[in-house]
């Protein structure tokens, strides 16, 4: 049972009043979630990764396509009941928690929200999980480390038992050391909850640690869509053996409405490539990409 | 939170000057409208002596306080609390912003205490058109210096994280940041309270405010018509003792807000690391 | 002794920060040389110091700190040097790029003018001419193209080009020794190549600049470094030929340090980084070292082995060597 769909989405921002620019952060994205199943979406800056990730909580309403949670329609946004089925981790935690408030008091405040009761033994249960110190939740963010504040930054979100977690590069500020403590947290914790997650990520190891598929963007598209191994044994797009193999592609941009966002950089092009983008199609098991080298026009 | 003496010193001079003018019935030795020898010099029954009509100087000094307290304590209520909602909506709602910006510079753009002056023309202005002028046109100067920092507040992650768990906007802007915002809007609330006083000090001395009224500002326009005082010494103890009051309990508040702006903004503090 | 081509010498610095009436020990005798044409990544977790160590060498220290030690310039102490003498250096002979590119540039000037400004200020260039060889250094660099950059102002450019502007600010002034300041702080890995490049060409110009390299991104460091020195709670614990050093370090926190990497095994320390304000006694990494003896307890000397450094117990051993033993305040 799929818990999460992603359909088509596409969000465009328009810059000025009336009549401003039209900047698209996402075109056409397609995805979806397995109960039980993980996701990791990489790509580079402004590649429209925390776009999707906005759009799938529905902080951010997409121009086009539909988001479905748990078979329900909630393109036009969550209702509140099913709001605490949902946990978010972004990526700094140095403002992902209010800068006056004791770190307790942010972790139970999605209780207090929903008007939960049996704080006290909820919140013991949660910080012995993802192993804070009880003394460290007394003190505020700015007096704490970055791991520990990652760390409240999870309890706060799973508190409320969610069975979906979207976590946007929570641990790209982080040391080594404290990013790997993390990474396995969330993992171990996604196994004893039964949650299933959606991994953004920039780093390509990281990606295929934490997902059993790995989503690739670039310029608000979804060129490629893998099963985590397959894609780093055998990346298909130009622009994800690139990624994948940390070559440098040269500087050119890559947000256009029409053609593939590739087209400068890619040492494989054909004419077709400039006139219309390729669409995601699937190649083998589990494979999709989005490249007219492996299909044709239609 | 580490506050200076600055803030201390403050605190100290508003409250005395708030309490004096509060028990201004109890605690002034005559009644405002008790007639004595004019001119007489301080001594034990007139401890600061009289005015030229022969009013007592401490007395009308202790009831100009109130006037100064209520006038500066009603203005900075009102334009804080007006510029803080203010602020709040156009902050956090990027709709409503470019409205409320144009319509904080529409009032920013019009100079308050002129206004004033040209109402005087028509109308006799008490304290509460002072106190309504002044809170109508004020509010804007407080949401134009807490907009932006709603506006940088808004864009942090914690603001999102909220949202996802299902926070209300009226709770997201009630519990977070509305508290967000108190060590701005309290220095403001003074340097409002400070220029409202000044003001009304202003209005008194040009001699456009009711003339029943008793301010410190009044006080120091009538011993100044009597030109005729500059020729002894008598000036001393009519004109110092308003003036100074009126320093006093500015240099007071500025104190105090420059202290609770250095303090209280999180992004003024010091970090090691 | 005195090591060829040295450029800079560390010798028993120590910084501490007085806060309130705490004083806090951030840097604990440190020693370093840095080599002419050399990279050198310090690397450490975030609050280890190394950050500190950067600022300390061109003294942009706050006020509130009593450093002891010395930094030896071409045969002076920096830290007797008086504040006018000290400018003089900054930027001409020591320069320093920052680890904020959003606050260290001024978002109101041209890039290519921000570039030029030392060459105005230190060697007394026109702003034509200051503009014409910032133009020439960002081409130096690999900025495509670089007359159209040097135009932007900050706000136009991407996170991975603004921090080659300081690059290019940093390297404008011809200086012998360069900092580096966490270069790749939030940058995604596309950007970090670029910056690499750039960072290589500076490497490979004639007349390289020394680089310092202080990073906490092991992964950079393991492609532009020649010499690793790993910092631990306020002390350099380790110092290594690159190669070895990703391959086989000597410091089991190097061990640990590499193999909590996402491209190796991704298995975190245990333990926590102590609080440096209040550093265990000994061995500052015994607590959480799988090593750990009784020995620990005491702070262990500064073994050298084949030409590199560690600060371990485990390598006491190799005293009798042919490679002997350097205490660290020798």
């Amino acid at each position: 049972m799929k818990i999460l769909e992603g359909i088509s989405l596409t969000k465009v921002y328009r810059s000025g009043w009336i009549g401003g620019r039209k900047i698209p952060a996402l075109i056409d994205v397609t995805i979806s979630l397995e109960k039980g199943g993980s996701l990791s979406i990489i790509g580079e800056s402004g590649a429209g990764k925390t776009t999707l990730a906005k759009v799938l909580l529905g902080i951010t309403t997409p121009t086009k396509g539909r988001v479905i949670f748990n078979g329900k329609d909630v393109t036009r946004g969550i209702p509140r009941n099913l709001r605490r089925l949902i946990g978010y981790i972004p990526q700094h935690p140095e403002s992902a928690l209010d800068p006056r408030w004791k770190l307790y008091d942010s972790i139970i405040e999605s209780l207090r929200i929903h008007r939960i009761e049996k704080r006290r033994e909820q919140v013991k249960k949660i910080i012995e999980r993802v192993s804070l110190d009880e003394d460290v939740l007394q003190r505020r963010p700015h007096e704490v480390s970055g791991g520990e504040l990652q760390r409240a930054v999870i309890a706060s979100s799973l508190i409320i038992e969610p069975i979906l977690l979207i976590c946007d590069e929570p641990t790209s500020m982080l040391d080594a050391s404290t990013q790997a403590d993390i990474l396995r947290l969330i993992r171990s914790i996604k196994e004893d909850m039964n949650l299933s997650y959606l991994f953004i990520s920039h780093n390509v190891d990281v990606a295929s640690f934490m997902g059993d598929r790995i989503g690739v963007m670039l310029a608000g598209r979804l060129i490629e869509l893998a099963p985590s191994r397959e894609l780093l044994r055998n990346p298909l797009h130009p622009y994800t053996e690139v990624f994948i193999n940390r070559k440098s592609v040269g500087a050119g941009e890559s947000t256009k409405l029409r053609g593939c966002p590739f087209y400068d950089r890619c040492p494989h092009r054909m004419p077709i490539c400039k006139k219309k983008a390729p669409k995601l199609e699937k190649l083998g098991e589990g494979h999709y990409i989005a490249c007219y080298r492996y299909h044709s026009e239609d | 939170m580490e506050l200076g003496l600055g803030f201390y010193l403050g605190i100290i001079t508003i409250l005395t000057i708030t309490i004096v003018g509060a028990l201004a019935p109890i605690i002034a030795p005559y009644r405002p409208e008790d007639l004595f020898t004019p001119l007489s010099p301080p001594s034990p029954s007139h401890l600061l002596g009289t005015d030229d009509v022969g009013h007592d100087v401490l007395t009308h000094l202790i009831y100009g306080a109130r006037t100064s307290v209520i006038v500066g304590g009603l203005t900075a209520t009102f334009s804080t609390l007006i510029g803080m909602i203010a602020a709040l909506i156009s902050g956090y709602y990027p709709k409503w912003d470019p409205l409320i910006s144009r319509a904080l510079d529409f009032f920013l753009s019009i100079p308050r205490l002129p206004l004033i002056v040209i109402l005087a023309a028509f109308l006799r202005p008490d304290i509460w058109l002072v106190i309504s002028v002044l809170s109508f046109f004020g509010w804007a100067i407080t949401a134009r210096v807490i907009r932006p920092f709603i506006m940088q507040e808004r864009s942090k992650s914690y603001i999102e994280r909220l949202k996802c768990i299902g926070a209300r906007d009226s709770y997201i802007m009630i519990r977070h940041l509305l508290p967000a915002t108190f060590p701005l809007a309290a220095a403001q609330f003074i340097l409002e309270a400070g220029h409202a006083v000044l003001a009304e000090a202003s209005i008194g001395f040009f001699g456009l405010e009711d003339p029943t009224t008793l301010s410190w500002g009044m006080e120091i326009q009538h011993s100044l018509q009597r030109s005729i005082i500059f020729l002894t010494n008598k000036w001393t103890w009519t004109i110092g003792p308003p003036s100074v009051a009126l320093i006093i309990f500015l240099l007071g508040m500025t104190l105090m807000a420059m202290d609770l702006e250095k303090n209280l903004n999180p992004r003024l503090r010091v970090r090691l690391w | 002794m005195h090591a060829i081509g040295t450029i800079l010498r560390i010798k028993g610095l120590s910084v501490s920060f007085l806060v309130g009436r705490k004083r806090i020990d951030v840097l604990d005798n440190v020693n370093l040389e840095l080599r002419k044409g050399e990279v050198l990544s310090l690397v450490g977790e975030s609050g280890s110091g190394k950050s500190v160590l950067g600022i300390s060498i061109i003294r942009l220290i706050p006020s509130n700190t009593s450093i002891s030690g010395e930094i030896i310039y071409k045969g002076k102490n920096l830290l007797d040097l008086d504040k006018d003498s000290m400018r003089k250096i900054r930027g001409r002979e020591i320069a320093w790029v920052p680890q904020n590119p959003d606050t260290m540039l001024n978002p109101t000037i041209r890039i290519g003018d921000q570039i030029g400004e030392v060459l105005v200020e230190h060697y007394g260039f026109t702003r034509k001419e200051a503009w014409e060889t910032a133009i020439r250094i960002l081409e130096d660099l690999g900025v495509n193209p670089p007359d159209e950059r040097a135009k932007n102002y900050p706000h136009q450019l991407s996170g991975g080009m603004k921090q080659r502007a300081l690059l290019a600010m940093g390297i404008a002034g011809k200086p012998n020794v360069l900092i580096v300041d966490e270069p790749t702080k939030g940058l995604d890995p596309i950007m970090k190549e670029i910056l690499l490049e750039s960072l290589k060409r500076i490497k490979n110009m004639k007349d390289s600049p020394a680089i310092l390299l202080i990073t906490h991104d092991l992964e950079f460091a393991e492609k532009l470094a020649d010499t690793v020195a790993v910092m631990y709670c306020g002390q350099i614990i380790e110092v290594t030929k690159a190669r070895r050093f990703f391959n086989s370090p000597l410091h089991p926190y190097s061990k640990l340090l590499l193999r909590a990497l996402p491209s190796r095994e991704l298995i975190p320390i245990p333990g926590k980084h102590p609080n440096i304000a209040k550093p265990p006694s000994g061995c500052r990494f015994r607590e959480r070292c799988p090593y750990s003896k009784e020995k620990c307890m005491n702070e262990p000397l500064m073994f050298t082995l084949d030409g590199n450094k560690v600060k371990c117990w485990l390598y006491e051993h190799i005293r009798n060597s042919s490679d002997g033993i350097i205490k660290d305040n020798e």
